[in-house]
């Protein structure tokens, strides 16, 4: 793969651990602007530790290669940092949080984001209206605003409530961690009917997921089979179909020989 | 005990000080009143380091820092320094006291229903009519087994008592501040406050301590030992809030102490901000079947500050209910300590009495200290507690974090989601946001030192 200087995102040989166990082993992808990439894979390929080393999650420890995103190095960047220059993953668990608002959380995130790209603070009357607006393209009942984060959310009003944060923090590049898992297919056309709203050609998706479903309805530019901490192949939006007919196995073992 | 009996000798001049000197213009119920508690307080003498119920206090600080009564504030402040401890309350009944003496230019005594009265220190001085205070004071605290409040009576200067009339509904909630304000020296303040509510009433009550801006740049230390006595005739409904916030060199000694009739309902909250040494004591007595107390507390502490939470309640009576639940937020190298004791008399069934202790440490040097004693001498009762410590979510500040929260505010954020189940106790939103903004400056440490400053 290239190393294009267009790109918003570019992973070079990474190398990443996780609890002392070597996950990723020379990871290389790179996404330019506006593009939408799907990252498939059998469970322990390393998806999640891709969205965790991305997002500076400190259990994702890099020990080779690097990131540059929007031109920089990534890993100088700390996870607040990095939300601010507009990057977001939707979480594949979201933490439940008790005691701190839905809207509270947003409107401090939106706040902080804005105030970085020296944009003025939104009181709270403009910005519950961006927050209604979103919620309604969500189907979401405006009352999960002043609800706890998360806090008694079923899954799939976690994943829900991903997509809308997604939504009103408008990022630059959106990491979706398995959000498809345990979404009935109306959740999940809903899901994707949030990201394709955001869907621009100055934004771009990094979507994980292990099935192919969600390509259904969220249409990806190019997919990614990880493997091993590695991408093994790519190609478009049909890999994914090839995938679901015949499995990883096929894969693995052409990656062996 | 000889070593607390050389302490207490330590009181006896200024005790003598104070009669002859700035408690001396008194009626002599008043003089009678305080010879008695000073004899009370000689006979306990300041409890030693093995007494029971000072474990976990060190009182040879208090014992050293027995000031001299405080003289009258050489300076009034700017009515908006007094505003920012007001909780946003500028309207309604609010009393303020400047070094243990009430201040009527910064006070407001409208917005009070007919009917209720109030008396304050001057008046009780000054005429031998309110000789009935004799016997309404210390109904509820007994001197005799208190030495703090033993003290607080031999100083008795100024306070106030407070009657709202059966079936009297008090609207705006009543607003005490007891403010230091500099005097170049260490001094001390023993404010006495009673408050009776009759059947059937409903009022709020706020006692705030604090020091004012130039007190807190100052910085001098102080003792404050104060004693609030709460009556709750039948059916009454009392809501109190308790403000400690007179910062990180201040000894502070504080008893609460209620007693409470048929069917009637109180609900304390108490907020602790730090000082070196604070004592938040609170006895409660449910006297007559259907009596509720529900006590919250929340103290938060940096630096080497110490708060000793120490509540004891009885259950007299079957019938009864009791809740605690106290919350710290420690960091530092502070000290929290919480003992909640809960006795319940032997034919006091169907009581029901529960306690919870949670504990947030901040730093890996903060000290929490946590001891239930339930006493239950009923057969047929609910009693139930439970402790935990803990420490901020990583996950939960990773969260926030990943949504563009800087790791300050995050922490920040998680705290004020600790603290919410005690703000939101205050019951009204008003309250409540100003609790809040309360705990929100001391996170930011600005507890001591006013915006305005």
């Amino acid at each position: 793969m290239s190393n294009d200087t267009n790109s918003l995102l570019s992973v070079r040989g990474v190398h990443a651990a996780a609890g002392g166990k070597p996950i990723l082993k020379g990871l290389d992808l790179e996404v330019k602007p506006g593009e939408v990439h799907a990252i498939m894979g059998p469970n322990g390929s390393g998806k999640s530790t891709l969205a965790r080393v991305l997002t500076g999650h400190e259990s994702a420890e890099v020990t080779a290669g690097e990131v540059l995103y929007k031109g920089q190095d990534l890993f100088e960047l700390a996870p607040e940092e990095r939300a601010r220059e507009g990057m977001f993953l939707a979480f594949q668990y979201p933490v439940e949080i008790p005691g701190i608002a839905n809207s509270t959380l947003l409107r401090e995130g939106l706040n902080a984001i804005r105030d970085h790209r020296g944009e003025s603070e939104l009181d709270a009357i403009d910005f519950l209206q961006i927050a209604r607006a979103k919620a309604d393209i969500l189907e979401m009942d405006h009352a999960m605003l002043s609800r706890a984060v998360n806090y008694g959310f079923s899954g799939g009003e976690k994943k829900r409530n991903e997509v809308l944060q997604m939504l009103v923090l408008e990022p630059t590049l959106a990491i979706l961690d398995e959000t498809d898992s345990g979404l009935d297919i109306d959740a999940l056309k809903i899901v994707a009917k949030g990201v394709n709203a955001l869907r621009a050609e100055n934004r771009s998706f990094i979507v994980i997921t292990h099935y192919q479903r969600l390509l259904d309805y969220i249409v990806p530019d190019v997919v990614h089979v990880l493997a091993d901490g590695r991408i093994a192949k790519s190609g478009d939006k049909d890999l994914a179909l090839e995938l679901e007919a015949k499995g990883y196995a096929w894969l693995e073992e052409g990656a062996n020989a | 005990m000889s070593v607390a009996t050389v302490q207490a000798t330590a009181f006896e001049a200024d005790f003598e000080r104070f009669e002859r000197g700035a408690g001396a213009s008194a009626p002599d119920w008043l003089h009678a009143f305080r010879r008695d508690a000073m004899e009370k307080f000689r006979a306990q003498g300041i409890p030693g380091p093995k007494h029971e119920d000072w474990l976990y206090t060190r009182t040879a600080p208090l014992a050293r820092n027995l000031l001299p009564f405080a003289p009258r504030a050489a300076q009034i402040p700017g009515s908006l320094a007094a505003h920012r401890f007001a909780l946003g309350l500028e309207a309604g009944p609010r009393l303020v006291f400047l070094n243990g003496r009430f201040e009527p230019s910064l006070s407001n005594g409208e917005g009070l229903p007919e009917g209720v009265t109030l008396v304050h220190g001057a008046a009780m001085r000054g005429e031998e009519e309110h000789a009935h205070l004799r016997a309404e004071l210390g109904q509820v605290v007994d001197i005799a087994r208190h030495p703090f409040a033993a003290l607080n009576s031999a100083f008795l200067y100024d306070g106030f008592v407070l009657h709202v009339p059966p079936g009297v509904v008090v609207e705006q909630p009543v607003q005490t501040l007891f403010l230091h304000t500099p005097v170049g020296e260490a001094v001390s303040v023993h404010p006495r406050l009673l408050l009776v509510a009759g059947a059937n009433s409903q009022v709020t009550f706020i006692e705030h301590y604090g020091i004012d801006c130039i007190g807190a740049l100052a910085g001098a230390p102080c003792f404050t030992n104060a004693v609030t006595e709460y009556v709750l005739e039948a059916g009454a409904n009392v809501r109190t809030i308790r403000i400690q916030r007179e910062g990180t060199n201040t000894f502070h000694v504080g008893m609460t102490a209620a007693k409470q009739a048929r069917d009637s309902r109180l609900d304390h909250i108490s907020l602790s901000l730090g000082g070196a040494i604070d004592r938040n004591e609170i006895h409660v007595s449910l006297d007559e079947p259907g009596a509720e107390c529900n006590l919250h507390g929340l103290y938060v502490l940096g630096h080497e500050e110490h708060v000793d939470n120490h509540t004891v309640i009885r259950h007299q009576v079957p019938h009864c209910k009791s809740t605690q639940l106290f919350k710290g937020v420690l960091g530092g190298k502070s000290n929290g300590a919480f003992t909640g004791r809960v006795v319940v008399a032997q034919d006091a069934q169907k009581t029901i009495a529960e306690q919870a202790n949670h504990n947030l440490l901040l730093s890996d040097h903060a000290v929490t200290e946590t001891r239930p004693q339930l006493e239950i001498y009923a057969d047929d009762v609910q009693c139930a507690h439970g402790a935990t410590i803990g420490r901020l979510d990583e996950e939960a500040l990773y969260y926030l974090r990943s949504r563009g929260v800087g790791p300050r505010s995050a922490r920040n954020l998680l705290v004020h989601a600790f603290a919410s189940e005690i703000t939101e106790a205050a019951g009204d939103q008003q309250l409540i946001d100003g609790l809040e903004m309360l705990i929100a400056s001391r996170l930011e440490g600005r507890a001591n030192v006013p915006e305005e400053a």
